[in-house]
């Protein structure tokens, strides 16, 4: 039976809504601030992944999803006019120079649509893109490079090669007038320098004059959707296959999509225990608001009954209503934690290996459509029990319902009438509301002093000790970058200027190896190495005495730096016997102390062949395909030990075969040269040189080397810093948040539980209370509330204590636990004003009525 | 013809010690369009029966049928939906829905069903009980007499099987007790309705046709008007 009875539902529901503002306000208020939370939440998640996107794509230098390329103009026609393709940018590529001033990092001299530059992340600050024959744009990097100043119409020389090819006879020198230039992106892995449409055909055509190959054009494309770009690459090239074989490529930031699918445990277990932490609060003050409400309105519920409203018409009552306050409470709820979550997100990237510059605030509809629904869930589950309590209300009992009128035999009490007495007592009439508010309250203080233990338990000095291993660390720019992209070495002349200014205590250089480092190992190992690396052809070659060479790290120390690594089995020490031929493998232990080795690991004692080969030759004969090591060196040496090289000092890189740690004295004996500076470690004598030292390299590293870059352990401290106050200020948005629901919820029971008692207050007042009696009985409850919630918390944050400081000691090892009452100091006193002049302020309100108004009220 | 028969209904509360029988065994049939007046004095268990014929509650044995229709085999929400198509409510304390107003309040039970207001007999029932001029009124700017006509108005609007009135009077002086008993008698007539009514008071009970009289949960007595 279907009956149009909802218009009728509505019209109960929206005029209860009218009729109770306070409730309304608050339930709005508790809707909002959960609804920022939740977006905040969502809003920093989704941009720490738009913001890690954008920079692998900067790293990359584009954004666009796939590139065909080195195509003729008949391919590009043909791709152009796929369908699968939703937009292309067409590149051009006349030369590149790698010389002087770039030789940092080269630059690309070519033409691109506008497309493309859009997806190379070219914005221009001032000018137009090229458009006459000699125009041309560039960033402000390669114009301060080229000692040109950022003024539009300025006339630039460039010389390039060809093709890229650096002989001479392929250098052309041309003079350009700047048209535009764009801020520098420090994160591009090159200069980009655009050229004119008409510059590009021209030049094109004197290179096939000349004698050389066509320039490389690439065709940059965007699907409609980042979904399997791979497949839709193969579909498309084969359009343009006709002709010959089409190279492209697949831009690894796409193929890295999953990362958010790839988040890992440690990323998604703190979200989703705040995420459940916001639900709950958000169910306590709702739900608390809401169960006040139906049972103070639980006649009038009982009426609606007798008088033919279902059960289910009664739920939808409430329901209604809650809904009703969602649409004013979650558009706010929105607009504001989208800002908060804004602000908040550079603070938590700052934190990351992610550079600031990178930072995208997303816009995704999904922050606004995932946190409306995560409240409305929240909401909905906060509103179902009152509502099946409404809905469940017998019509009989409701018209005789007093609030805790269980008929159940009463304690005789000693007690007598006292005032305080009473008030104990009126809290047991509904001991569920009073748990409540005891839980709510309490909940925030615990939060909060959990809060201030976690962030101050965050011991910077523990965490440098284990991290830095020595003040100063100083080496090539590339050494600092993620995965040691490019790979030069330290130029030794800087850092004898470096300790000409500066007072070195002790120090020492670690090394590279000029070179690709080999080591020997037998047909076991090096199956076990093949199978490794996936059935991908490494570098392994047969030495033909039954051995192979396959490719490792090697790092060669002074003894500086030797003894600052960790010895896991042997003695470490033989390393720094110049003269001895001893050599360690680098490996982890796990927790419990065993190292990952594997069974064909030399052994302690073992010889093993270190040896450097000078290039890699692929050598085709008839058995297909092989790699040959040329300019090989090698020397035997013996395994002292098992060691673990911490990151901050370590190669930052790995192979898949075993990485090695040599004695720079011992290497340069056995083998000579083969060795270049990696960086070079020193600690100072004193504070005060410390602080010194950091000013000089601070300026030295910027202003006059550029091609040097140092970690120090004040730069660690503050990076250190930043981590915890990330903490502290997420924890802090997460306390005020929850505290100010603890006060909402406070709020509520308390007026409308005075609200409710009206009738009998006024009843209590007409048989000889005083009005002053009345007060302090109610200002005793509000502080049974507050201090009872305060004393709960406190029991709780001791005996939690111990524990979160044990959990947090196993998780994080830079963690001290600490136990302090602080906050308690600080909040009670707040808290315990609030329990007395809510009561009071209530009371104002209501006794501003007569008692003899007040009894013939019907409640 | 009977409208509403209650057959050996029980109605206990509590146990062991504790119970109460508040209802042992009452037999009672009701006609179409007669007037009937329970009697009994506080605590006889008159309450408890009308909640009973009225499906307010369930007894603890016996049935109750109401337009041929035994309520003891209905769910909750088919009780409630029974409830409001079957019987008007008349209660001593009024009980109108504060947020509506009076128009708003007769039409509720119809509006709660989905069905259409028959607008010229709710017009007609408003005339009759002289409401037209507070239409708009909320409950509260309303007299005791008033908010109680409106009850009644609210009782006829959904052309029940039957009215129950829980002394009706009970919260009205006198003279206002005595209009309001009368409205309630004619319009019960006029709209052809069959009337239940509560009272402790035997000169209320005998304006109707027959009185019942209830004590410890037993009809005791049954007088008929001539």
């Amino acid at each position: 039976m279907k009956v149009n009875n909802k218009k009728c539902v509505r019209k109960i529901a929206m005029r209860c809504l009218m009729a109770n503002k306070r409730r309304n306000i608050i339930t709005i208020a508790a809707i909002v601030l959960t609804a920022i939370l939740f977006t905040t939440l969502f809003t920093i998640a989704l941009s720490m992944n738009a913001s890690y996107e954008k920079s692998i794509f900067r790293q990359l230098g584009g954004s666009n999803h796939a590139t065909f390329k080195d195509l003729t103009d008949e391919q590009v026609e043909v791709l152009e006019g796929n369908g699968l393709i939703r937009a292309y940018g067409v590149r051009t590529i006349a030369g590149i120079i790698d010389e002087a001033p770039f030789t940092k990092l080269s630059a690309e001299v070519s033409y691109m649509d506008d497309n493309c530059a859009e997806w190379s992340f070219i914005k221009l600050e001032e000018g137009h893109m090229p458009q006459a024959y000699n125009e041309v744009i560039m960033d402000t990097e390669s114009l301060r490079l080229l000692g040109a100043e950022p003024v539009l119409g300025r006339e630039i020389e460039l010389s390039f090669g060809i093709n890229g090819i650096s002989e001479p006879e392929a250098k052309v020198t041309d003079t350009f007038v700047l048209a535009g230039y764009w801020e520098y992106d420090p994160l591009c892995p090159a200069h980009f320098i655009n050229v004119s449409k008409d510059y590009i055909d021209d030049f094109s055509r004197i290179t096939l004059e000349r004698g050389y190959d066509p320039l490389r054009t690439d065709l940059n494309v965007m699907f409609s959707s980042s979904f399997n770009v791979e497949g839709k690459m193969g579909f498309t090239s084969e359009d343009s296959k006709s002709e010959d074989y089409v190279r492209f490529g697949i831009n690894p930031g796409f193929t890295m999509t999953g990362i958010s699918g790839d988040l890992s445990i440690e990323m998604i277990l703190p979200i989703l225990v705040f995420g459940l932490l916001v639900v709950f609060t958000g169910y306590l003050i709702i739900y608390n608001v809401f169960q006040i409400s139906v049972a103070s309105d639980i006649r009038f519920y009982g009426l609606l009954k007798t008088i033919g409203t279902t059960g289910r018409q009664l739920k939808r009552v409430i329901r209604d209503q809650a809904l009703v306050l969602c649409t004013i409470g979650i558009p706010l709820g929105l607009l504001l934690g989208y800002g908060l979550g804004a602000v908040l997100t550079p603070a938590v990237l700052k934190t990351t290996t992610i550079s600031l510059n990178s930072l995208t605030v997303s816009t995704s509809p999904v922050i606004f459509i995932g946190a409306a629904i995560f409240e409305i869930v929240t909401v909905l589950i906060s509103v179902s029990k009152p509502g099946r309590m409404a809905g469940k209300v017998s019509p009989v009992e409701a018209l005789r319902y007093t609030e805790g009128s269980d008929i159940r035999k009463k304690k005789k009490t000693t007690r007598g009438a006292k005032v305080t007495g009473m008030a104990f007592a009126n809290m047991e009439r509904n001991k569920k509301k009073t748990v409540l508010v005891f839980v709510s309250i309490a909940l925030s203080l615990v939060i909060l002093n959990a809060v201030y233990l976690f962030v101050g338990g965050f011991d910077s000095e523990k965490w440098l000790d284990t991290e830095v291993y020595s003040d100063f660390l100083v080496g090539n720019v590339d050494y600092f970058k993620f995965q040691g992209a490019g790979n030069n070495p330290l130029d030794i002349r800087e850092i004898e200027e470096i300790k000409e200014n500066i007072t070195v205590e002790e120090g020492g250089f670690a090394y590279d190896v000029a070179g690709i480092p080999l080591i020997k190992v037998d047909d076991r190992a090096y199956d076990e190495f093949v199978a490794k690396l996936g059935g991908v052809y490494g570098l392994a070659n047969d030495a033909g005495d039954g051995m192979h060479y396959i490719d490792c790290k090697a790092e060669a120390m002074d003894e500086y730096l030797v003894d600052k690594i960790r010895v896991y089995e042997g003695d470490a020490s033989l390393l720094n016997d110049a003269d001895g031929r001893y050599i360690a493998i680098i490996t982890h232990a796990d927790e419990y102390g065993n190292l990952y080795l594997d069974e064909n690991a030399p052994k302690i004692g073992d010889t093993l062949t270190f040896a450097v080969a000078e290039e890699v030759e692929v050598i085709q004969d008839a058995a297909g395909g092989r790699i040959g090591f040329n300019g090989l060196k090698e020397s035997e040496f013996t395994v002292c030990a098992y060691v673990g090289v911490p990151t901050a000092i370590g190669p930052r890189r790995g192979s898949y075969a075993y990485d090695v740690v040599l004695g720079s004295g011992a290497l340069r004996e056995a083998m000579g040269d083969t060795m270049v500076p990696m960086f070079y470690a020193f600690d100072t004598p004193s504070m005060e040189e410390e602080l010194r030292a950091e000013a000089f390299l601070s300026n030295y590293c910027e202003n006059t080397s550029g091609l040097i870059e140092y970690e120090s352990k004040a730069s660690k401290r503050g990076e250190f810093e930043n981590f915890k106050n990330m903490f502290a200020l997420l924890g802090g948005v997460l306390c005020l948040v929850i505290g100010f629901v603890g006060v909402l919820n406070f709020l509520n029971t308390v007026m409308a539980g005075i609200i409710s008692r009206k009738n009998e207050l006024a009843v209590m007042q007409a048989i000889g209370m005083t009005g002053k009696q009345v007060k302090e009985m109610l200002m005793t409850e509000g502080l049974i509330y507050t201090v009872g919630s305060g004393i709960i918390a406190l029991v709780l944050s001791l005996v939690f204590t111990p524990i979160i400081n044990f959990a947090c000691e196993d998780m994080f090892w830079f963690y001290s636990g600490h136990v302090s009452v602080m906050p308690f100091v600080y909040v009670m006193p707040v808290i315990a004003v609030l329990g007395v002049l809510v009561p009071l302020i209530a009371y104002r309100n209501l006794s501003r009525a007569s008692i003899v108004e007040r009894i013939r009220e019907i409640g | 013809m009977s409208i509403l028969s209650a057959k050996n209904l029980m109605k206990v509360y509590g146990q062991g010690e504790n119970q109460v029988k508040a209802l042992n065994g009452v037999n009672l049939e009701v006609n179409k369009g007669e007037f009937l007046a329970i009697v009994g004095t506080s605590g006889s268990g008159k309450s408890t029966l009308l909640h009973m014929l009225g499906g307010l509650d369930r007894p603890t044995s016996g049935e109750v049928i109401v337009d041929g229709k035994n309520t003891a085999s209905l769910k909750d929400d088919e009780l409630t939906i029974f409830r409001r198509r079957k019987i008007g409510f008349v209660f001593q304390a009024f009980n109108l829905v504060p947020v509506l107003n009076v128009y708003e309040n007769i039409i509720l039970p119809i509006e709660l069903d989905g069905e259409k207001v028959d607008k010229e007999f709710v017009e007609e029932i408003i005339d009759t009980l002289m409401l037209s001029a507070k239409k708009e009124a909320l409950p509260n700017q309303l007299s005791g007499g008033q908010q109680q006509r409106v009850a009644i108005a609210r009782a006829l609007a959904s052309r029940p099987a039957i009215i129950l009135a829980d002394e009706p009077t009970g919260n009205l002086d006198s003279k206002t007790g005595q209009d309001v008993l009368s409205l309630l008698k004619v319009s019960a007539e006029k709209f052809s309705q069959t009337l239940v009514m509560i009272t402790h008071n035997d000169e209320i009970a005998q304006l109707a046709d027959r009185v019942i009289r209830i004590e410890d949960g037993r009809i005791v007595s049954e007088s008929e008007r001539r």
